[in-house]
Formats: C-alpha cells, structure tokens, sequence
C-alpha cells in the first residue's frame, strides 16, 4: 500500500523566490516529471551527490517550497496538486523534519525544545511533561531537560532535534544529512539508533545523504537521485549488485568500469560478455581474484594499505588499469607481475 | 493561489488559520504604513516644490537655481565636506592605527576618550567653542591676564569651526570603523611582508593602508552624509556671520515663507543625500577583502613604537585635552555663572541656574519630559515595526517583503532636516492633521528611527540559521508563534540596542523637533537650540548641556555594556 | 529575554504615569508660572476663583468653551505676569503659547496658507504681518473699549488690529569695552569703518523683528546701501534681538544693533542678582525706529461665543492701565495717553517706519538682504 505518492513533480527557483503565478518562466527547474512513491513504514534513502535535488525533494515534501507542478498526496490527504490547485501549508502537514544543521532554539532548554511543538497544539502540561520525557528516554538522554543546547554535543544535539521531531507522532518523518557534521565514529551508532526508533515508532521515513555506507547501514530501499532524476532504485544488494546505469556503477563502492571507446574491451572480459553490443561493463574490485594460475597478467602500479585491505591498481595490457582489493596487509610490491582472473561483470 | 484545506484531514492547530491569515495581509499592511508616512511626505515635497498658492509653477526651482545663496551655500557645504572627510579619516584612522597596529601603552584609554568623544552632541560642542574662542571667550580672558597687551582678533565664527567641530564628533565613526578592519585583517599580511624585509613605513604604506581602504571607504561615506545632514553646528557657527550651508539656508529659507523654495531646497539636499547613498550602497558591494585572521592572535602588534612613544603620548595627550576636557570645563564652569559676560568671581558664581531647571518647568522639566515619552513611545514603535520588517524579509522573501524593506529605509538617507519639513507640508492639511501637536513629533522620530532599528536586527537576524523557522514551520507552529517566541528572543540584544540607541537620539535631536514643535510640544533639543532669548544666556544653554550630556554619557554607558555599538546609526 | 521584558516593562510603566498627566501629551500648555508676584493695584475685585493656575496641571482637558489659545512673542517674565493678572479675574481661560517673534510670523502664516489660524489671538512680532493678514481678510474686527484713552498715533483706523506697546531700535553698546572709543551718533556712523568687526544683529531671516527693522533701514536709506556697509564692517548675525543684547553686554560684542527694552529687563535682573550691567543706549540722529507690537483676533467661525468674550477681553485687558504699566516696567513704551513715555528720552528722534511702504517692498528687502548677507 501506497503511503506517499509524488507524481511528476517539477520543482525550480527563481532568483528571488518571488511568488509568481505564472510558473513556466522560470530557469532550470531542479525536479522536473520526478515520480516517487514510499510504502508505509519504509525508511527510503535518497542518495545522490551535492546538487542532485535531494534536498529540494524533501522541502517540496514537507511543504517549505511550493512546486511548481505535479502532485504529493500521503494516504488519503492531498498535501500538493496542481491542476486541483491545492497546496496545504507546511505547519499543517504533520511531518518531522531533522535538519542537518539540527536547529535547536538556543534561547531555550532542551524540555523547552521537545516541548515546544505541544505547546502549540494545546496539550496539557501534565501530558507534555510525560511524552517529552519519554522521548529523552529514547535516547538515553533523561534529565538533560534543563539544558541548553549550546552545552551539548553534536551527537547529542542532533538525538534531541531528533526527538523533537517525533515528539508530536507524526506519519512521516524526513531527515536531510542529519549527521553530515558528525564525526565518523558518532554517526555510526547515531544512525543505529535512527533507525531502531524508526522502527520502534513504525514511522514512514525519508533519509537524505551523499555519504553510502549511512545509505547501506539503514536503508530498506535506497533510491540513487542524479542531477533531478531517479537513476535506480532498490534494496542495497540490487543497487550495489546489479547496477543498471553506468552513473550507479560508478556512484556506488568502487568499479572498474570500461567502455568500448576503442573499438572493444580488454581481453580479459571477453569470457563474461559479447561486449561488443554493450555500452559499458563493471567490474568490482573484489570481483577480480589474484592467483598464480589465472589467465590474465600484469602488473603492480600502485600498492594503497587501507587498514583491513589492501588495494592494488594493476596495468594490463593495452595500458588499461584495474583495481582490486585484497584482505589485509600487503603482499605484493610495485613492480610484480601478477596474474588475475575477472570472476564477474556488470553489464550496463 | 488559492490554498484549500484538504478535505479529509482537519487541523488539530486551528488557531492557526487567524494567524496565517493575519501573516499573509501583515506584510501589505506594514507596506500601506510604511508608504504613508515615509512616502507620502517626500511626494507631498515635490509636489508643494511646484505649487504656488494653488497653481502650478516653476518659480520656486527658479528663485532657488538662480539665487546666488544657492550657490554660495553648495560651495561652503562643499567646503565643509571635504575638510571634515579628510580630518575625520586623519584622526580617526591615525587613532585607530595606533590602537591595533602598534604597542601603544594605554590603548583602553583610547578606547575610552574617543567613546567619550562621541557622547558630547555636536552641538555642544560648538556652543563650548563659542565659550573659548569668542570675543570675550575664556580664551581671550587667559590670554588678557597673561599678556595684557597682545589684541584678540580671532573671529570664532568661521566654516573652518564648523569643521573642526564636526570633525571632533564623527572621527570616532572612523576610529570604531577602521579600527574593526584592523582587528578583522589580523597580521599575517604584514608578517609575510616583514619576512620579506619590508621596512616599517613601506609596511604601513603599502600593505596595511590598502588593505584597509575599504573601511575608510565606507565609514568616509558616513561621515560625509551626517555632515551634510547636520544642522545645529553650522547654525551655531557659520550662520552668525551669513556663511551657509545647504541645511542652514534651508532653515532661513523657511523665514521668507516660501513653501515651495524650501521644498526646492529639501529636494536638492535629498537627491545629493541618496546619490551618497547610492554610491556607498555600490562601492560597499563591491568592496569585501574577505580577510579572516585563522591564527587567531591576540598579539596583533607589528609596529613598535620605540623612541616615538614619549611624544607620540604627548600629542594624543594634547588631543583630547582639547576634544573633552576643555569642552566639558568650560560648559561646566559657564553653567555656574550668573551672567556669562561677568568676570570669573566667586561673587558671579551660583547654581541658581540649575535651580530654576528644575523649578521652572517650562525651562527643562517639561521638555525633558516631552523628549523622554516622545523618545520612548517613537523608540518602541519603531523597534517594533522594525522587527516585523526583518522577520518578514529574512522569512518571506517575497517582493512585498523587498519593498517593505526598500521604503523603511529609505529616510536613512534623508536629513533630519528634510524629513521634518517633509512632515509640515504632508500633515498640515486635514484629514491627518497631525501638525501642532505632539503626534508629528513622535511620527517623524519613527519614521527615522526605524532604518536604524533595522539596521541592528539584520545582522543579527541573519546570523540566525534559516533552518529554526522551517524546522518551527514544520512542526506545526503558527506564524505568530515563531515570531513571537523563537525570532523575537534570539535577537532579543538587538531590540534593546535599537530602543537604546533611538532613545538617546532623541533626547539630543535638534532639527526635527525645532520644526514641529509647538505649545507644549518642546523637546530638550529645542530648548537647547533657542534658550537663549532676552533672559537667559549662554549660561542657561550650558546649564541644559550639562544634563544632556550627562543623559548622553549615561545611556551610552548602558549600550556599552549591552555590547552594542551606537556609533553604527 | 528577561532583560528585554523588564524593560519593556518599566518603559510601560513611565508611559502609563506620565500619560496620566494629560498635558504632558496633548498640546496643553500649563498655566503654572512661578514668578514673584508684582503688587500692582487691583481695579476690580478679585472674584475667587475655582481653580488656581497649579491645579490645572493635575485636571483632564476641559470642554474647551472658554479657553483660548494665544500665541505671544514677548519676554517670559512679563507674559507671565500679564497672564496672573487677566486670569485672577477671568479664571484660567488663557492657554498661551510664548515663541520668537520669527516663530511666530511662521507659524501664523504657515496656519493661515493651510486654511485657519490656530490661535483665537495672537500677539507680538510687527505690523507688517498682521497688515498682510488683513489683506487677505484673515482678521475680526476690533473694538477698543478704551479707545479714547489711546494716544492718536497709535490709533488703527484701517486696519483689523491693535497696536498694544512700542519698542525703540537703538545702538546698543558695552560701556566697559567702549570706553575711551568714539561712539557712533548715527546709523549711518555705523558703516565707518572705525567700526568693523565690533557689532552685531539680529538674523533678519530668523527674526520677524529683525526683517522688521530691515524694511526699516531699506526705507530710511533708500535701498540697500546701508546693508552693503554693515556687510563691509563684518557684522554677525545673531539668532534673535534678545541674543544681541546680552551679548553686548557680556562683551561679545562691543555695540549691537537691538531694541531698548532688554537693557530695561537686564538691567533689572543684574540688580536683583547683584551683578552690574555695562549696556547703555545710544539714540541715533536719524532717529530710532519705533516698532509697534500690534494683536489680533483672527476669523474663526467655530469660535464659541465665551471664547469670542474671553478673546476681546484680552485684547482690552492688555491696553489697560495695570497691563500697560507691567510692560513699561519691561522697557516697553504704553499706547495710553495717561501714561508717560518713560523710556525714550526726552531729546531724542524717532523714525517712523511706513509699514505699508514696508510690505510692497517686502520682496526687494529678501531679495538684497539675502544676496548679500548669506
């Protein structure tokens, strides 16, 4: 079933963001026919480099920007339509919203903070009392109530605009980069805990970021945004596995990837593909196996010690580069000659 | 665009329907306030500049254009210009120089003095020169007693008074401007220069001055509008002996009761005001050297003074003996006087006419009060509107938005002097006839203070993430809402300083209120100006500079500590 | 947000006191002069009188039936004795609104090209205002009770106005800084150069006495010529005739050109706060130019008929006896013929000014006045 459903959204700036009825005057829009449909309870990850419309899909969602076309309805509410001319305003589609830059009201306490959303719908204090401290529960963040946001982490700073987002349950939840200025080592257990809340909560969530393996650790379906456009979309195994363009191919982990610029490909893809009617072929790095007695050779370029591998860029024949992983510490120097065999491809 | 609510799903926050509604027409309200009383009476200028005693006409641009006066007043305003820009941009940058870029002990006192400087009104000051270097100033009776035979022939009233007057009161807009620049640029510019053997006066010179050009630029602008605006010093100094300026002749213009050539007058002062202001708008764009000092060090010093500290101490010393001491002795001392002409006897002396301030309360107690709830009231409705402004432009960037915030602070770049004329002939008439009584006071005092109201809150404003008010909107709460709690306390120092720093201009303001007043309406800027009369004499005037100054000094001590920095309005 | 709030607060606060005293907003002057009584002698009993002039501070505004607003250019001190006495009779019917006699000539005019005078009287400044009013039929006729006892020439026949004093434009000068100097003896002497840089005068563009006493120079020497050799000399311009005499007198300047009756008051006040005052007069050849301060009513239909009383019995108040003896007390010269001209010397000449000579050349007077002073 269906939570919420965009259909062929075009969403664009202006300069000045001036309000202008006539719409189509306008210069590159950044989402133009974008279609995207989320199921109740998914967490879907957008995934995109800087600029691909990621954000601006979530503004236009939560109601921030006004698109210019299409239509964005969740359930049974229509929050967006165009030719019906509807257009609910922000404040009142009850949807969570995390920034990255986490937004918490300097001038108030972290209670104030969470507090705040059920100030303005009315609720009892007693209530609001309960809920916010069931929310710092959550989090493991009981009797921070009375602090400031200035005195806290980044980590613990974004658990609360977390919190305070969800504080007044709602359907869906949108998160934009939350932990792009996080160390790496906090953002590994924070995104844990998003999406163990999520899931605990049972809220439909949007997950902004450029960073894959926040994409990876969460996603149940991560959706790949380019330059406005949805380039594929899947579980992560079907992204990283069975890439279907080669802007994914290359976007994603590591690839080799080889295009038939010279009038075919190296030879040592040749057992995998009738390549010639191909556009492009990838070859993942650990794809590619190392042993004394596989058929293809070359030679050691460049030798990278990554910690729990090493990686090696091989010159074959022809000058075409490879790279492939291997586990642990380096075993061969520059200058080897080496023998690989390219256990699987993609074909793009 | 029509918004309708879905149909399904009712709002659980219902109140907000008044408040979206209220957040949509706020804007063309405030524009419909602001257009009436900001630009209704610069239209009503022009036209009253054509309008002789019904008829359309061309004489009052005739009488003014080919009056010599005109020409004489725009070559003295010219005059006046020039030589406080480049004394103004000497003193304050020499100071400013000395305060960041060298080991000059003592630095806190120059912070200090030059702060102390920029509390005396201007026209204090002037009444202070009077006091020294008249005819029968305190001057000339040292000089008697000292040597009795040398003749006194220095004529106090000149337009090089004017000028050094002026520039006794704006080189601290220089000294705090340029100052900053220093203090941003840091020294990593003129380490690298040292390193490179650069000898002292080739690093002042060559690496220090052009880095800094841009602050000279844009404070040199500022200094330049106020002394084109300025009005009380050169009435004090220049007028006396027919020498006038553009904002003088103005003034006497209005004797002849020739409407439309003192209209005439307010519009050449208005268009070469904005053409400034333009100009500054444009260069400032241009200008930013964007220099961020990531060293973060404190010891900014690179010049040492060496030998030249002893006299360098001397000279600054000199200085401001000159530009506070002197001014607040003689207005002290001339307040204690009977009769300014008398010899200084004790016999002469008396606080009787501190007394008779407060006794009389025509004298000071009423126009104190006058200025005070003028002061207060103009402050708090500006502070006001000038946050709904800013909230509107930084939040609903619409073209509404643009051009609440164009016209609001326009009269930033209109005299004082202008703007009060423009009130006479805009609210003389019925249905607003707001002329003769307190109400044109308090509306043209609001009307100038709030550019300078938004001109504090939008910095602060936009220091404040954007994402505060989505994430609020998002959330659910109404617009009233985050206005009120989330915008309002976090530029919470803003709003005080803009009230702090409106209020004191009111309490010294001359112009404005010196043009409306009426019976009862005086403020203590009147009182200053025109106390002098058949009974009273300049000791009366100083006696009420006194308590300004006193006012002065006391409410800039409060924003000092607030942190904020009056000298930016 | 604390900080903000309390002070807020505290500014709502003084609001709310200050503007529980109306008349610190509304355009209410107070009553309240605190003067020495002068014991003059009272003609008619003093009828009690509900409300003393310090309790009008403290009530709200009332119906306005009686009141009326007057504008007066005079000195302070006697305005307020003027006031005392008309309102020991009359009650506090009088709302008066004392200015320069350059404000006044504004205002009253700027009022008069907007529609309506704001004043019920106004008086003070010089009659080529009021003759240009009442050109323009802006002023009620006039009756004079005592009329009969109004010295001829300062009878008004043709006019809408009263001629209620006269004041004497003399040289002015500092007796200590002149001694031993040969003092001029005419207005022309002035333009020797013997002279230079030693006076001053009042601004005749900040001024209406001072554009009064430059119609006045212009008819006596026929032109400019005058202005051009007061320029030669180098004389300053003060802000208004009271400046010019206190500063002769406190050696500003050694010689002033300015009306006689400031060295009355200073010479009055130095007395009273033991001080002396070296000013004395000097009454030139050609004659010192006698300056009429003229009143008025000016047309006012919504003008209630108390009001209207309350307005001719000022104008009468003021060419009384006790009037006319508090201002020769102030240096200015009565209108009636029972009281003795005590402040124009016996041997000295007047120059009567043509006031209506003086308005046609009104244009000319700005014009060389202007181009050659600023």
């Amino acid at each position: 079933m269906n939570e919420l459903k965009i259909s062929n959204l075009r969403v664009s700036y202006r300069s000045t963001d001036s309000v202008n009825g006539n719409a189509n005057k306008d210069r590159n829009p950044v989402l133009e026919e974008y279609s995207l449909t989320v199921n109740k309870k998914e967490l879907v990850v957008i995934l995109g480099p800087s600029g691909c419309g990621k954000s601006t899909l979530l503004s236009a969602i939560s109601g921030l920007k006004q698109p210019d076309d299409g239509e964005i309805s969740f359930g049974d509410t229509c929050f967006f339509n165009k030719a019906d001319r509807i257009n609910v305003q922000a404040e009142e589609r009850n949807i969570g919203f995390v920034f990255q830059t986490y937004a918490l009201w300097p001038h108030m306490t972290v209670y104030q903070n969470i507090a705040f959303p059920l100030r303005s719908r009315k609720m009892a204090k007693k209530q609001i009392k309960s809920r916010v401290a069931d929310m710092l529960e959550t989090v493991h963040m009981r009797g921070y109530g009375h602090r400031y946001p200035g005195s806290l982490s980044g980590g613990e700073r974004q658990r609360i605009a977390l919190v305070r987002s969800l504080v007044y349950q709602p359907s869906l939840l949108l998160l934009d980069e939350p932990l792009a200025n996080l160390d790496a080592n906090l953002k590994e257990s924070l995104i844990r805990e998003i999406k163990e809340i999520q899931r605990k909560l049972g809220v439909t969530a949007i997950y902004v970021t450029h960073d894959q393996s926040e994409a990876f650790e969460i996603a149940d379906r991560i959706v790949i945004m380019n330059e406005g456009k949805i380039m594929q979309q899947g579980t992560p195994q079907e992204i990283y596995n069975d890439s279907q363009n080669l802007f994914v191919a290359d976007f994603i982990g590591k690839n080799n990837i080889f295009d038939n610029s010279r009038g075919s490909f190296p030879s040592f893809l040749a057992r995998h593909c009738h390549c010639k009617a191909r556009k492009a072929v990838a070859v993942r790095p650990e794809d590619i196996e190392l042993s004394d007695d596989a058929a293809h050779h070359g030679v050691i370029e460049k030798v990278i010690f990554k910690g729990d591998r090493t990686e090696y860029v091989i010159l074959c024949s022809g000058g075409v580069h490879l790279t492939t992983f291997a586990p642990g510490n380096a075993v061969h120097v520059v200058g080897d000659s080496v023998r690989f065999e390219v256990k699987r491809c993609q074909i793009l | 665009m029509i918004t309708r609510r879905s149909s399904t799903k009712s709002s659980p926050l219902s109140n907000m329907k008044l408040g979206e509604r209220a957040s949509r027409a706020l804007p063309f309200l405030l524009l419909l306030l602001v257009g009436v009383f900001i630009l209704y009476p610069m239209i009503m200028l022009l036209v009253t500049s054509f309008d002789q005693e019904g008829a359309f006409t061309f004489s009052g641009y005739a009488s003014v254009f080919s009056s010599s006066s005109t020409y004489k007043a725009l070559l003295n305003t010219l005059q006046m210009e020039v030589g406080v820009l480049f004394g103004a941009c000497f003193v304050g940058g020499s100071l400013a120089f000395l305060r960041h870029k060298t080991d000059y002990k003592s630095k806190h006192l120059l912070d200090i003095f030059v702060f102390l400087n920029f509390t005396i009104p201007a026209y204090i000051l002037s009444v202070s020169w009077i006091q020294v270097a008249a005819r029968n100033g305190y001057l000339r009776r040292i000089l008697k007693v000292i040597l009795p035979n040398v003749q006194y022939n220095y004529n106090a009233y000149s337009i090089g008074a004017c000028i050094i007057i002026l520039v006794l009161h704006v080189y601290p807009l220089v000294y705090f401007g340029v100052g900053n620049a220093l203090k941003l640029l840091g020294n990593s510019y003129e380490q690298s220069a040292k390193v490179c053997g650069a000898s002292k006066t080739r690093i002042i010179f060559r690496v220090i001055l052009p880095l800094v050009l841009p602050a000279f630029i844009s404070t040199g602008l500022l200094v330049v509008s106020r002394t084109l605006a300025n009005f009380g010093v050169p009435a004090q100094l220049a007028m006396p002996i027919g020498k006038e300026v553009l904002t003088t002749r103005l003034y006497s213009a209005m004797a002849d009761l020739n409407l439309p050539v003192v209209a005439v007058y307010a519009l050449l002062l208005v268009v070469i005001s904005l053409g400034l202001f333009l100009v500054s708008e444009r260069v400032l764009k241009k200008r930013v050297y964007d220099s961020e000092d990531l060293s973060k060090d404190t010891e900014i010093i690179s010049i040492k003074l060496g030998k030249w500290q002893g006299p360098i101490r001397v000279i600054t010393g000199i200085f401001f003996t000159i530009s506070i001491l002197i001014p607040f002795l003689t207005i002290i001392v001339t307040s204690l006087f009977k009769c300014w002409g008398l010899s200084f006897e004790m016999k002469h002396l008396t606080f009787q006419n501190y007394v008779r301030l407060f006794t009389e309360e025509k004298l000071l107690t009423r126009p104190l009060l006058n200025s005070l709830i003028y002061g207060i009231i103009a402050a708090t409705t500006a502070v006001m509107i000038a946050s709904l402004i800013v909230y509107f432009y930084q939040y609903k960037h619409n073209r509404v938005a643009n051009w609440l915030m164009s016209i609001s602070q326009l009269p930033i770049a209109i005299p004082n002097i202008i703007l009060a004329v423009a009130a006479m002939v805009a609210w003389i008439n019925e249905p607003f006839k707001l002329y003769g009584t307190a109400s044109i006071i308090v509306v043209t005092y609001t009307v100038l203070f709030i550019p300078i109201c938004i001109k504090q809150m939008l910095g602060a404003a936009k220091n404040i993430d954007r994402s505060m008010d989505k994430a609020a909107q998002t959330m659910g709460i109404p617009v009233t809402m985050r206005y009120a709690r989330l915008f309002l306390p976090q530029i919470k120092d803003s709003l005080i300083s803009g009230f702090l720093i409106c209020f004191l201009i009111s309490l010294k303001e001359i112009p404005i209120s010196l043009l409306l007043y009426s019976a009862g309406t005086k403020t203590l800027g009147v009182m200053l100006f025109s106390i002098q009369s058949n009974a009273y004499g300049l000791e009366m005037t100083s006696s009420v500079a006194v308590i300004v100054i006193a006012l002065s000094v006391t409410g800039n001590l409060i924003l000092n500590k607030l942190g904020a920095r009056g000298y930016q309005s | 947000m604390k900080k903000g709030t309390l002070l807020l607060l505290t500014c709502l606060l003084v609001f709310s006191i200050t503007a529980c005293n109306p008349t610190a907003v509304v355009t209410e002057e107070p009553t309240a002069p605190v003067v020495e009584r002068e014991s003059t002698a009272v003609e008619e009993t003093a009828e009690p009188t509900a409300e003393t002039e310090m309790e009008t501070k403290t009530e709200s505004v009332e119906a306005a039936d009686e009141k009326i607003l007057v504008y007066i250019s005079g000195p302070e001190g006697m305005v307020n004795k003027l006031e005392q006495a008309f309102e020991e009779q009359h009650g506090d019917v009088l709302e008066i609104s004392i200015m320069g006699c350059g404000q006044l000539r504004t205002k009253v005019w700027t009022e008069s090209q907007a529609g309506q005078i704001e004043a019920d009287v106004f008086w003070g400044s010089n009659p080529l205002l009021y003759k240009k009013l009442d050109a323009v039929g802006f002023l009620e006729p006039l009756e004079l009770k005592e009329s009969d006892m109004i010295a001829e020439e300062f009878q008004v026949t043709d006019g809408n106005y009263a001629l209620v004093s006269e004041r004497y434009i003399t040289i002015l000068y500092n007796t200590n800084l002149m001694e031993g100097v040969e003092l001029p003896n005419s207005w022309a002497d002035l333009m020797d150069p013997a002279y230079d840089n030693m006076f001053a005068k009042a601004d005749a563009t900040q001024s209406s006495t001072a554009f009064a006493i430059a119609t006045a120079f212009y008819e006596m020497f026929d032109g400019d010529s005058f202005f051009q050799g007061l320029k030669d000399n180098n004389i300053v311009l003060a802000k208004s005739n009271g400046a010019i005499a206190s500063g002769v007198m406190e050696g500003q300047f050694s010689l002033g050109i300015a009306p006689y009756d400031p060295v009355v008051r200073l010479n009055n006040k130095g007395e009273k706060e033991g001080f002396e005052v070296p000013l004395a007069a000097i009454w030139p050849e050609e004659g010192a130019i006698a300056m009429q301060r003229p009143i008025a009513i000016p047309v006012d239909d919504s003008r209630t008929p108390e009001q209207d009383a309350v307005a001719k019995a000022f104008v009468n108040f003021l060419v009384s006896k006790k009037a006319q003896t508090i201002m020769g007390s102030n240096g200015f010269s009565s209108v009636r013929t029972d009281m003795p001209n005590e402040h124009l010397p016996a041997d000295a000449a007047v120059f009567t000014v043509n006031w209506d000579l003086g308005n046609e050349n009104e244009e000319a007077v700005t014009n060389d006045y202007t181009a050659i002073f600023h």
